[in-house]
This record gives structure tokens, sequence and C-alpha cells, in this order.
């Protein structure tokens, strides 16, 4: 049934970016909130929990998402038998597992980019560890996070295509979809890449907005100040 | 639950022809991409008409879409204008067009970074613009981006299994073919993405060693 | 073999340069004198086409620097120059420092010019640092290379940009011991210094530059000596 592109081609596209951010925006507060979580281990004085980040964040970025996709698809109903979750859901569960890995890393260097001077004020108010973060470690080390945040945003609005695999319909399925349909490959994936350009640009330009009303830099890549843990973007 | 790894030995040598593969693949879109990226710098940051809006729009456009939809427009686009790319070289023409514009980028860093006097002090010495890019300029800059350079290696190995999607006979689609023969499922995707954790980590630590030996001269160019 | 006409030069609406005339005949040693933002710098570089000219002439050796017709590779060739930070190629041998230049520009056998570095090399005391990368050398040893380097192109002026502004102070004297040798064998030389002392002894002539224009200008005896202007002696007694 084959027609040419139309108007509820282009519908059942923005549909498909709809869910793409819907995706992305939860995995991406999960992702957010555990990662602090984990960053803060990353950074404690306990080197159980220094080592239990370190060992899940090395693992998690160092395997395609590919394999954290099929994990989740394959392996929930294994692991937990009878349970049926939707396609949404197990996406969102893959995307947050990832996102958590690359927010820990962020968060570690925001926390560690605190200046020592800082810390030593703190203590020397004799402030205690919870107190230290709450109030001066913490809200410093945000603001220093959101650049790479953002960055890291981008990259996972990209990487959220993959969920593709699974069947849900997010932009890039949607585009599959419509494709087939249509028999018109060009002009449907060039319409996606639009939309997908439209959403990462926006995304960063909020980024580029946020750093100059605060003056926080990102750090520009590729130089040897941070190491490669803090490089997000590649593909 | 029960695990049987012994399910996967008969296939281990698919699975080491398959990350072959992979790891080739990814060769191939490093040194071609970065070699085109170098170019797309050097033409964005140019005087050239055109030239540098046009590398400007590659950059961009190349860095904010997915790179399976990328993929997608090579593989099941091109066709339609009558070029038709099997999914092996689908795969290598997007993952050099892709890398290509992140290189740029890691290079536009590097080469900022080089202090302004060497270029003067070349200049001085009566040297070409592009005398001074090759001699001068970049091995100073390749130093200052190497980490980066050898980070988007090991992205770009991880994003290989992409290809998996469009049928390429890489290591991804390997583990899905014995992950449907055995329906050892957690078995297979552990030993995958063990294989792949390992081999990204021999190239970290392999990369380690060639930053020590080719940068021997130490000392960051200083300002 | 340097005339200056009338140069003005302009960053934007600040004008750095209001018009200097100067000459430096050949085997002359110039030095240049004057408070900082003077624009010293700023008409050193005028020299080899580092800046350009916004207005007036400049010719090196006959070549027309300030027309934009001319190749200033060519003047380059002709011109050495010497920076305050050195700026050797960090990724290059010391000997690789000194010869890069003579075989890519000039087309020097690759023997010949390394020879000519080993020579040049030991004539600024460096002889035991050829093979050695320039992050593990000193500032004066760096800059001592990076005089090797400029001569390898066997200029007829050699201009010095502060040589000896970012040494430490027991080091300043290695590298002015080597622009003396220099002077003295007949180098054209315009140095732009704080180093009194070295203008007083092998300048020929002084030149006191503040605020874009020529001040005062002089045999070095006559210019620290007996100035005549009140800005000169203003520099002087706060620098002396």
């Amino acid at each position: 049934m084959l027609r040419s592109f139309g108007w509820q081609d282009l519908e059942a596209l923005l549909r498909g970016a709809l869910w793409t951010l819907a995706l992305c925006v939860t995995s991406g507060i999960l992702g957010t909130v555990l990662g602090l979580g984990l960053g803060l281990a990353a950074t404690s004085p306990s080197r159980v929990a220094r080592w239990v980040a370190y060992i899940y964040v090395y693992v998690v970025r160092g395997i395609p998402l590919l394999i954290i996709v099929f994990f989740a698809y394959f392996g929930i109903p294994l692991v937990f038998p009878g349970v049926e979750l939707s396609a949404f859901v197990t996406a969102v569960i893959a995307l947050t597992v990832f996102s958590v890995a690359y927010m820990t890393e962020i968060f570690r260097g925001s926390i560690n980019a605190v200046p020592q001077g800082q810390l030593e004020a703190a203590e020397a108010l004799g402030l205690s560890y919870t107190l230290k973060y709450r109030y001066v470690v913490l809200p410093q080390a945000m603001r220093i996070a959101v650049p790479p945040g953002i960055g890291f945003l981008i990259a996972l609005i990209k990487d959220s295509s993959l969920v593709t695999v699974i069947g849900f319909v997010e932009l890039t399925h949607a585009g599959t979809i419509v494709s087939n349909l249509t028999a018109n490959p060009i002009l449907t994936y060039s319409v996606v890449a639009a939309f997908y350009f439209v959403i990462c640009y926006a995304v960063s330009r909020l980024g580029r907005w946020y750093e100059r009303r605060t003056g926080v830099r990102s750090e520009p890549l590729g130089t040897d100040a941070q190491p490669a843990t803090l490089q997000l973007e590649g593909v | 639950m029960t695990f049987y790894f012994g399910d996967l030995l008969p296939f281990s040598s698919q699975l080491a022809a398959a990350l072959w593969v992979s790891i080739y693949i990814t060769l191939i879109a490093m040194a071609v991409g970065s070699g085109f990226g170098v170019l797309l710098y050097l033409g964005k940051a140019g005087t050239m008409p055109v030239v540098p809006q046009v590398s400007s729009a590659y950059i961009e456009v190349f860095r904010n879409t997915p790179l399976l939809v990328q993929l997608y427009l090579i593989y099941f686009g091109l066709p339609e204008l009558g070029v038709n790319l099997n999914p092996t070289w689908a795969g290598i023409v997007a993952l050099t067009l892709n890398n290509a514009a992140y290189t740029a980028e890691i290079y536009r860093a590097g080469f900022e970074s080089v202090p302004g006097g060497l270029v003067e002090a070349g200049r001085a010495l009566g040297m070409r613009g592009s005398q001074v890019f090759r001699h001068v300029v970049f091995m100073p800059a390749t130093r200052n981006v190497f980490p980066a350079l050898t980070n988007q290696f090991i992205l770009l190995f991880l994003a290989s299994s992409i290809a998996s999607i469009i049928g390429l006979p890489e290591l991804m689609n390997s583990i899905l073919n014995i992950n449907s023969e055995t329906y050892r499922t957690f078995e297979i995707l552990a030993v995958g993405g063990l294989l792949y954790f390992v081999v990204s980590g021999v190239f970290a630590l392999g990369s380690k060693a060639m930053e020590s030996y080719l940068f021997r001269w130490g000392v960051r160019s200083r300002a | 073999m340097i005339v200056v006409k009338d140069l003005h030069k302009k960053f934007g609406s600040n004008e750095v340069l209001r018009g200097i005339d100067c000459e430096v005949a050949e085997k002359e040693v110039v030095c240049l004198i004057g408070p900082s933002g003077s624009g010293k710098s700023t008409f050193l570089r005028c020299l080899n086409g580092l800046e350009t000219i916004t207005s007036g002439t400049v010719s090196v050796n006959s070549h027309m620097v300030s027309d934009s017709r001319t190749d200033i590779n060519v003047v380059r060739r002709q011109v050495g120059m010497v920076f305050q930070h050195f700026n050797l190629f960090p990724h290059l041998r010391v000997v690789d420092n000194v010869t890069l230049a003579p075989t890519k520009v000039s087309r020097v056998p690759r023997e010949q010019a390394r020879q000519k570095a080993l020579a040049l090399l030991d004539k600024v005391g460096l002889a035991d640092k050829t093979h050695a990368f320039p992050g593990s050398l000193s500032g004066g040893q760096q800059q001592r290379v990076a005089i090797a380097r400029a001569l390898a192109m066997d200029p007829t002026v050699m201009l010095f940009d502060e040589p000896t502004s970012a040494l430490d102070p027991e080091i300043v004297g290695e590298v002015l011991t080597v622009m003396q040798t220099l002077a003295r064998e007949g180098m054209t030389m315009v140095v732009v210094t704080h180093e009194m002392g070295f203008a007083r002894e092998v300048a020929d002539r002084a030149i006191f530059m503040d605020g874009g224009v020529v001040v005062e200008e002089g045999p070095p005896a006559q210019v620290f000596g007996a100035p005549r202007h009140e800005r000169t002696r203003n520099f002087l007694s706060k620098v002396l």
C-alpha cells in the first residue's frame, strides 16, 4: 500500500519526535537523580562506595548501548518471569542505566572541580559532611555540571534512536514505518534528521545561553586537562 | 535461573571473526574519517569562499543527528539515487562521515590551543601557511587532543554495533544471531559485552603507551 | 638596509604607531627602548610583515614590505627574528628546529643544512644539546637555539623582540653575550630591549619611543648620558 509522503506522515513523525522527547526527559531526569547519588558515592570517603561507582561507570561506558538495550529487553522477562513491561518502560530502563553512568562521571567531575579552598573553609567552620555538601559543595557543583550535562542530553537524544530495535515507536522507528509506507527513504529520513537536528540544536543553544548567563564554561572538547572520561559526544 | 556458557563455545570462532570485522571497520572509519575531519577543519577555518559555511554546516548536521539515521539515509536512501551499497560499505561510509565531523571539532580545539607564537616563529622564518601547518602546528595540536582522539576511537568502536541493525556482519550482529540459535541470551550478551569491554580497554592502554612514545618530547607546547 | 617613512599602525581605532621615520644602515646595531605600550614591538613586527601596515612605507633590502604585492616570504628569508618567548618547535629536536626552515623554505640539501646547524649551535654554545628536545632546555638555552635557528637562514638583518625579558636574571647574560658576538661580527640588528646595559655597550644608535612616536634618537652615550627630552629623562630615571 504505497502512497506518497503526505501530512499524515509528517504527523506520524511529529508524534515520534514527541515520544523521543518523553523518553529522553524521563531517562534524563532519572539518570540525573540516580547519577547524583552515584556521583556522591564516587567522591565519598568510603572506599567501597567509590569502587561501586567506579565499576558501574566503567562497565556501562565500556559496552555499546545496544547491548544494554537488549539486556533490558530480553533480560527483564528472564529475571522477573511473568513481568510484561511496555516498550516505553523497557526503553526508559535501558536509557536510564546508560544515563546514570555518564551523569555519575559528570557529577564526580563537577564535585571535584569545586575549589579545594571551599572545602577547607567549610571544614574550618566546623560543617559536617552532610552540611558541607548540602550548602557548599553541591550548589557549586551543580552549576559546573550543567554544560557537560547539556552535552550529555544531546547525546542521549541521539542515542535514544537505538531503542528502535525493541520496537518502541520513537522518532527513528516512526521514520522506518513511514519510509516503508511511502517508499521514500530520502525524504522521510531527512525529515527525521531535521527533527533531531532542531531538537539538539535547540538544546545546545540552551546550553550556550546558560554558559553565557552564569559564566560557567564547559571544558573545550579535546584539551587533556580533563581526562577522556568527561568526553561524551562521539557519535 | 541457570547459566550455560558452554553452549556458546562452538560459536567462539564466529565471534572472533565478527569482532575482527568490528575492529577493522572502526580502523578504516577512524583513519579516513580523521583525515577528512582535518580537511573539514581546514576548510572551516580557511579563507576560501563558501567552503567555511559548507564545512560548518556539515559538522553541525552530522553532530546533531543520530548515527543510525545517517546510516539509514546511506543504506536505504542512496539506492533511490542509484547508489547501492552493501551493508558493510554503507556502515563504513556512515561511520567515516560521522567520525569526520567529530574529529573536525576535536582538532579545532587542538589547533586553537597551539600557542600563536609558534605560528609566528614559523612565518618569521619564511614558511608558507601550508608549511607552518604541516611542520609546526600539526604535531603539537595532535598531542594536545590525543586523549580526545583515543576516546573518539573507543566511542566509534562501540558505535560500530549500530551497523548490526542493517545487517553488517560485525560483532553485535553475531551476538544476536547466536542468541537466536542458542537462546542463551544472558550468556551471549554478557560475553559479547565483555568482548567490547576488553577490546576498548586494550585500546585505552595501548593508546597511553602510544602517547608516551609519540609525544616523548614531553612538555606541552608552552604559552 | 631598512628605510621606514611615516609609518602608521592602527589596531581598530587604537593608533599604536603614529608616524615613525627610521633608517637602519648595514652593520648598524639599533636598540629600541621605551615604556610598555610605546609601540616598540609593533614597530619591529611591521618590519617583517608579522603586523600589517596601516599607512606609510617600509622597505627592507629594497623590498617594499608595505606593498601588498611584495612576496613577504622573500623578505622573511632575509630577516631573522628572535621572540621574547623563544617559540621553539617543541616536537622537534634542537637540530631539527634549526634545519627546518633552511630545508623547507630555502631548499638547502638536508646534509648541508645539518652541518650548518651544528656549526651554529656550537657557536651559541650548545654543541652538546643538539639532539635534545626544547622542553628539556632552560630558557637561556632555548633562546640561544632560537638565535641559531634564525641565523640558519643567513639573514642580512636580525630582529630581536625583547629577547631576554622572559629569562631569569642569571641567564640573561649568556644570551646577551651571543648577541654581542653577532654585533661584533657585523650583523645588522634591531633590538627591542629593556637591557640598558646592553644598549649602552653594544648599540650604535639608541631610539627612545613613547606613545607611538620616536621621541629621541642618537648614539647611546648621548641618549643615555645627556637626554635632550623630558620624557626620555623621565623614562631613564625610572629604569636606571
